[in-house]
Order: structure tokens, then sequence, then C-alpha cells
């Protein structure tokens, strides 16, 4: 009984993370064609080379977050129907954890030549090297008990 | 004996989890030192003044005793939560990974940190409706507002949920692996 409770609360959980990623997902597919607009209605005259720089930057960002986002969100999709121990589940989680630390190394090559070539603001920290590590880690833990479930299904 | 010990591909895999703990130990500790540094909610403007919480003060003494409040409150907890992730931290370093203790202390973690992302996002909140009721003149929906959306961004209050879950998550673990011990 307690154990079916364990099951309905990571359901229950996963469902509503898995709402709050759908609506980040949503932002990052408005937010990339909103990032190339001016490229659609500017005339090639009026795009100095820092604006094409900076939109081509900001798009290749979003397109990253999104793919972050979508495999945590493929991830909780899984939990939230059940899949808590498989290799699907487990492999989302370190492709979530790879692609964010693509992106937080994007990120840092991003803000360095803004800061370098235009006198941005140095933005960058290490807190999406630390996230990305973290899911990566985790997802170790969860691997070995996905090993120990078929191993115990092969014994049963 | 252990079952793990018949499969070198998951003992590669279990040595790695010691080592990148025992890693992950000395950034905790670097963390714990540096954190003395860098209080949350409080930082010092280029012009000299201290922010804390939600308004700019001459010195860290003029801030509202709320506000104070609410910096060692978050202090306390962010401490918590650094002292509980070296605990677990220690646990998987020798190994132990499915353990009801593993579990007490994720889920721990992940109540801190939610405790934390609560109170960096309603603490800012809550220090402007203080300033609303003060001084009439503010509209009361700007602390109401800026609470919600500090809520809804804070990535404390989601983390902090992912990691209840990943606890649970072990927790169904611990399951399997006790089972599986009682099997063999």
């Amino acid at each position: 009984m307690k154990n079916f409770q364990n099951k309905a609360k990571i359901i229950k959980v996963s469902k509503n993370i898995r709402s709050i990623l759908f609506a980040g997902l949503v932002l990052w597919m408005v937010s990339i064609p909103v990032f190339l607009f001016p490229f659609i209605f500017l005339p090639e005259e009026k795009m100095p080379s820092y604006m094409i720089c900076e939109i081509g930057g900001r798009v290749l960002l979003a397109s990253l977050g999104l793919v972050v986002n979508l495999k945590l969100f493929r991830f909780f999709d899984r939990l939230k129907n059940g899949y808590l121990f498989d290799a699907q589940t487990v492999g989302n989680l370190d492709a979530a954890g790879r692609w964010w630390i693509v992106l937080w190394l994007f990120q840092g090559l991003f803000y360095q030549i803004e800061y370098q070539f235009f006198g941005h603001a140095m933005v960058w920290g290490g807190s999406g090297l630390f996230a990305g590590l973290i899911l990566i880690f985790v997802s170790w833990l969860l691997k070995e008990a996905q090993e120990l479930q078929e191993e115990q299904e092969l014994t049963v | 004996m252990h079952a793990n010990e018949n499969f070198p591909k998951a003992n590669t895999r279990l040595n790695r989890i010691k080592i990148i703990s025992r890693g992950l130990k000395v950034l905790f500790l670097l963390y714990f030192v540096c954190a003395g540094y860098f209080l949350p909610l409080v930082h010092k403007t280029p012009d000299g003044f201290w922010f804390v919480v939600y308004g700019t003060y001459a010195t860290f003494s003029n801030a509202p005793t709320g506000a104070k409040l609410i910096v060692v409150l978050a202090v306390g907890v962010f401490f918590a939560a650094v002292i509980t992730g070296y605990q677990l931290l220690n646990l998987y370093e020798k190994g132990i990974i499915f353990s009801a203790r593993n579990v007490q202390l994720l889920g721990r973690i992940g109540y801190l940190a939610l405790g934390y992302g609560l109170l960096t996002a309603w603490g800012p909140a809550l220090i402007s409706a203080w300033y609303v009721w003060i001084n009439s003149s503010v509209s009361l929906l700007n602390p109401v507002l800026w609470g919600m959306t500090a809520f809804l961004s804070s990535p404390w209050i989601i983390g902090g949920l992912f990691v209840v879950v990943i606890s649970r998550i072990m927790d169904e673990g611990r399951k399997i692996q006790e089972e599986q011990e009682l099997t063999v």
C-alpha cells in the first residue's frame, strides 16, 4: 500500500513539473521566431554585423535551451507514465545534463564575444555547468537502480 | 556477495560515482567557505550602498529587522542544505546508494531548496508589502505581482521539487535492492 502511495506521489509531482516544463517549451518555441523577426522584416542594409551576431547567438542559445527543456520534459513525461527505471527515462536525464553543459559552454562563448567586441556586461556564471553535472550524476544513480530492477526481473 | 560484483560495467560506474562524490565534497567545502562572502539576498552596489532583500541602504544595519530576519533565515536554510548535501555525498563515497538514510537526506535537501526558493521569492515581496502598508501611495498589486513572477521563475523551487521527486524514485530503488537482497 505504501509502495503504491509513493509511486502515486511521484506521478503527481512529475505531472506538475511536466506542466511547468511544457510552458517553458512553448516559450522557447515562441522565442526562436521572435528572435528571427529582424532577419525577416529588416532590409539587409539596416542590419549591422553586431546585430547579426547577436541575433544568431540568441537563436542558437534559445535552440539549445529548447533541447534541454525538451529532454527534461520527456524525462518527466516518462515518470508521469510510471516508467521509473528504464533506459529511455535514464537516457533522457543523461542527455538533458549533457545538453545543459553544451548550452553552458556556448553561453560562455557568446557572452565572451559580446564582452570583447561590443562591450556588453559579462553575465556568465557556473550554475549551468553545476546543474548539468548534477543531472548526469543523478542519471548514473538511476542507472544503478535500472540495473537492479533488470537483475530482479531476470531472477523472478 | 554484492550483485554488482558480477558486472564490471556496473562496478566502473559505482567507482565513478565514488570519485565524483569525493570531488563534489571538495566543491561543497569550497562553496561553504565562499558562502561567507556572498550572503543570499544581500549585495553591495557599485556606488557603495547595500542592497538587502528589497531596498538599498547606506549600511547593512540600516535595513529593517524584517529584511535582516529573512537574510538570517535564508543563510540558515542554505547552510543546512550544504551540510545535508555533504552527509549525502559521504554516503555515496562509501558506495551506499540505496538506503533509507540516503532517501531521507535527499528529501531534506529538496525541501530545504524549496524553502530557500520560497524565501528568495517571497522575501522581497513581503518587504515590498511592508513598504506598501506604511506608505499607502503605492499600489498593493506591485508586491503581489512581484511575488508571483519570482515564484514562477525561481530555479530553487523547481530544483527543489526535482530533488523531492528524485528522493521518491531513490526510495523505489531502495525497495528493489531490499527485495533483491532477500531473493539472493
